[in-house]
């Protein structure tokens, strides 16, 4: 028991010290170029959590990045990089769209199910393209996953501009889905008390739901396990009778999935139609906070979060300061990802001086 | 002993931390012999060779070289002053030929070095100069890739010849070599001896080379528990010194075998691009290709599979587990198993202990719970959710059966000792799977003594319990102790096939070089 307290605390160290790295880092550069970096980390505070409505943005911001990040930490733990979420939520978005404007009259019963099916399946089918040539042909998940966000967009693009197109509208989107899609937003419920008057909606119930039913899935689960075995252990289970192509396929058939499902925020529960590039980089920041949450069930909310309070509170930089935009987020982000990452090659780097050494000459058989 | 001793360690200890992996050693080298450094997986061995060769600094102590003490600051100063390593796995570049690879970072070169030609012929001529006879020669122009292992190792020994090394260590150098291999090898060393160099042979295969020693020492736990002179000392005695206890005797029954049939191979052969991509695949040339291979095992019979390493014995295990295509067929347990999957073709009740145990038989990560459930999760499952009571409670008696030793089954299976691994992987595949048909790799690789006695002796319990054990082993002399039937193989072939009555080592090993005398 001792051992595992000491290592569960242990592993909360790597990523707040990541976050620590990432913040200090961003404000160096926030005084470098002028700005007092205390000036900056009150705005993006008070500007993120300052009232009820501002931690209700955060966390309508939060909300996408749960799923887009449970997508990537789901394709994690199977071994593989998925960097196409944003095109398989860009395709999950559109496919609730159009299942949302093809059905318009359903009860709310039936509606939510269904869109949230369609999209699962359509980003599903996405990540499952590029596991199928991974597990088929050998090709590697990177690359293919970041091709296929390119045909996504245009895809995307094709139906919202062509075919399911708002004729009342000059933006690129599509008509609106019928009422029993859409989700309210929590405003006004208990007086305001949730949310304020920000868009968050029950999204993020859900969204907080598929964490941890993803975290059932690999604690308890056969599913997990294999999954699990193809990450970790391919040949063990390649051995032991385990399909390890088809548990690459079906990893990156719910990774994508997941993917698809992270459009339900801000297309059924904000706008009610999709907008082209209504993800805006959720999918790529979803690689973050797999990273930084180290693909644990509590670790992706506590990520989430934290990115979802920094896109909100890093809005107000644009307004209140005068040498550093909001775009300070992003390189707060990439300050955090390059913290996550280099503690990785650290510790290898470590291990490689330190034992490493002095195993050339004299290793034993195994 | 004799004269003073080249090289000489003084209460060379070692620590890393709290742990201990050298403690006080004594041992002298004496010019001109054959000394054998004795000791089990952990016993200090790698250390001390690695403080010899100033990888590691000792923590105390001292070492003498021509009875001066010296402290290396880098491998470097060791090898500049003679000392020599033949790594158990050569370090050579397959694609250069032989005399390229004996040069390489002692390049012989007319013209400035960086853009000077190569003289082959001048370093040929060196190093014939430099040969006792013409046994340790291999065809220099030969590309290292196409020479057999014992060349190979050859290749290794004149890199150290053409570096001047006086004194050579051979890190477990028979390893991999055929016993006829094997007693190359010994006149090798034999004429590099009498040449006056000095060689210690570093190994835990006692029997094979202590005849060829002047001289033994016994490392357990970091310890030297004992050293003398070979004439003197039994076998007996080392093995005890080694593991710290007598091993029983290994006298065992056997009962009579019947006559099911668990495993029959008829004309197994693979296609030219057989073999399913994503296969772990390491591109075999065509040596390790089945062709033709016909073989059966009865319930109740243990029955080996010897030959050199990649001669066809990881291609055979994968068809038996649908992980390669070929054609002919394959039953088991009286099923084709062409029509079957991976998974369907284990649930017929096969168990396997596979060749590498890091990669293919443990998930080192992960507990010693979860590694005796994989592949037979299932009777673990209420529906898709694992029931994680009746899971501790059942490995942990599948662990008893097999004398697993851990603090915790909770603790990642990689932290235990090579022994104990291969323990677990035993206890997943006859306890948990409860096979008919048990497939053993390799079963022994780097295992401690007591865990091989230990295995061997279940071994031949299960065979008596009416099961069929297929063993493919490099090791001879455990085929020759467990098996009731030899299948030799060579380039993929069965070459012949020897039954217990039988059994001849020498003729064995012949078999396994290709030399087949219609058995």
């Amino acid at each position: 028991m001792g051992i595992d307290f000491r290592a569960r605390v242990g592993a909360l160290v790597p990523p707040i010290l990541a976050l620590f790295i990432g913040l200090s880092a961003s404000l160096i550069i926030a005084a470098v170029v002028g700005e007092s970096p205390l000036k900056v980390l009150e705005i993006l505070l008070s500007g993120a959590l300052g009232s009820a409505t501002k931690i209700g943005y955060s966390l309508f911001y939060a909300t996408p990045l749960l799923l887009t990040g449970l997508s990537v930490a789901w394709a994690f733990r199977a071994g593989l990089f998925n960097i196409g979420a944003e095109g398989q939520m860009t395709l999950g978005g559109v496919a609730m769209a159009i299942v949302g404007i093809s059905f318009p009259d359903l009860p709310w019963i039936v509606a939510l199910p269904l869109a949230l099916f369609a999209a699962f399946a359509t980003g599903g089918t996405w990540g499952a393209i590029a596991g199928w040539i991974k597990a088929k042909r050998g090709c590697h998940e990177v690359l293919t996953t970041i091709l296929l966000n390119f045909i996504a967009y245009g895809l995307a693009s094709f139906l919202i501009l062509s075919v399911f197109k708002n004729p009342e509208s000059q933006v690129p989107e599509t008509a609106m889905v019928g009422a029993g899609y859409q989700i309210p937003a929590l405003s006004g419920s208990l007086g305001n008390l949730i949310g304020g008057t920000s868009p968050l909606n029950l999204s993020l119930g859900f969204s907080l739901l598929m964490v941890a039913v993803y975290g059932f899935i690999f604690k308890r689960t056969r599913l997990g396990f294999y999954q699990k075995i193809a990450g970790g252990a391919p040949e063990v289970g390649r051995f032991a009778g385990v399909r390890i192509d088809q548990q690459t396929i079906l990893a990156m058939f719910i990774s994508g999935g997941i993917a698809g499902l992270a459009a339900v925020s801000p297309v059924l529960g904000f706008a009610y139609k999709t907008r082209e590039g209504f993800t805006g980089n959720v999918g790529f920041v979803g690689i973050a906070v797999a990273l930084l949450g180290r693909n644990s069930p509590s670790g992706i909310v506590f990520a989430a979060l934290l990115f979802g309070v920094l896109t909100k509170g890093a809005l107000d930089l644009d307004l209140d300061t005068k040498y550093v935009s909001r775009d300070l987020a992003t390189v707060i982000q990439a300050f955090i990802v390059l913290a996550v990452a280099s503690q990785a090659g650290l510790s290898s780097l470590w291990a490689s001086l330190w034992p490493s050494s002095v195993s050339r000459i004299g290793r034993t058989a195994k | 002993m004799t004269s003073q001793p080249i090289l000489e360690t003084r209460d060379l200890t070692k620590s890393f931390g709290s742990f201990t992996a050298v403690a006080g050693v004594s041992l002298e080298f004496a010019t001109g012999q054959i000394h054998a450094v004795l000791g089990e997986n952990g016993a200090g061995k790698s250390t001390l060779m690695k403080l010899l060769f100033g990888l590691h600094r000792p923590s105390a102590g001292e070492i003498l070289l021509d009875g001066e003490k010296v402290s290396w600051r880098s491998s470097m100063n060791a090898i500049a002053r003679g000392l020599g390593m033949v790594q158990q796995h050569f370090s050579l570049v397959d694609t250069l030929s032989a005399i390229d690879n004996i040069m390489l970072g002692a390049e012989v070169c007319r013209g400035p070095s960086l853009v000077g030609k190569l003289d082959r012929h001048e370093a040929i001529a060196r190093l014939e100069k430099l040969l006792p006879s013409r046994s340790l020669a291999v065809p220099w122009d030969a590309l290292v890739g196409t020479l057999t292992v014992g060349q190979k190792q050859r290749v290794e020994i004149l890199k150290l010849l053409f570096r001047k090394s006086r004194i050579l260590f051979l890190d477990e150098p028979t390893a991999v070599l055929t016993p006829t291999e094997i007693e190359e090898l010994f006149s090798v060393l034999r004429e590099l001896k009498a040449q006056g160099r000095t060689i210690v042979l570093i190994t835990h295969k006692i029997n094979e080379v202590l005849h060829i020693c002047d001289t033994y020492t016994v490392l357990r736990a970091g310890k030297m528990v004992t050293r003398g002179s070979v004439s003197t000392v039994t076998i007996d005695h080392i093995v005890e010194s080694m593991i710290g206890r007598k091993l029983p005797d290994f006298s065992v029954d056997r009962h009579p075998t019947t006559s099911d049939m668990v495993l029959e191979c008829l004309d197994v052969k693979e296609e030219s691009r057989a073999g399913r991509r994503a296969s772990g695949d390491d591109g075999t040339l065509s040596r390790g290709k089945l062709n033709d291979i016909s073989l059966k095992v009865h319930a109740g019979e243990i029955v080996g599979v010897a030959g050199v390493e990649g001669s066809g014995q990881s291609h055979l295990v994968e068809v038996l587990f649908g992980l390669r295509n070929v054609s002919g067929s394959v039953k088991i347990l009286g099923k084709d198993v062409a029509a079957l999957n991976s998974r369907q073709i284990r649930d017929l009740g096969i168990g396997l202990v596979p060749e590498d145990r890091h990669h293919q038989g443990l998930w080192l990560d992960e507990s010693c719970f979860t590694n005796m459930v994989i592949g037979i999760e299932g009777r673990f499952l209420r529906g898709q959710i694992f029931q994680f009571r009746d899971l501790e409670k059942t490995t942990a008696e599948w662990a008893r059966d097999f004398d697993v030793r851990a603090s915790s089954l909770d603790l990642p299976v990689g932290r235990l000792s090579g022994g104990n691994q291969q323990k677990v992987i035993f206890a997943r595949e006859v306890s948990g799977r409860k096979p008919k048909l048990l497939v053993c790799h390799q079963p022994t690789r780097g295992v401690d003594l007591g865990a091989i006695d230990l295995i061997h002796r279940k071994l031949i319990e299960l065979r008596n319990s009416n099961l069929g054990v297929l063993v493919l082993s490099s090791e001879l002399d455990e085929l020759l102790k467990l098996c009731d039937r030899i299948y030799v193989f060579f380039e993929g072939r069965v070459v012949c096939e020897f039954a217990r009555a039988s059994f001849d080592r020498m003729r064995i090993g012949a078999a396994m070089t290709g030399v087949a005398d219609g058995h």
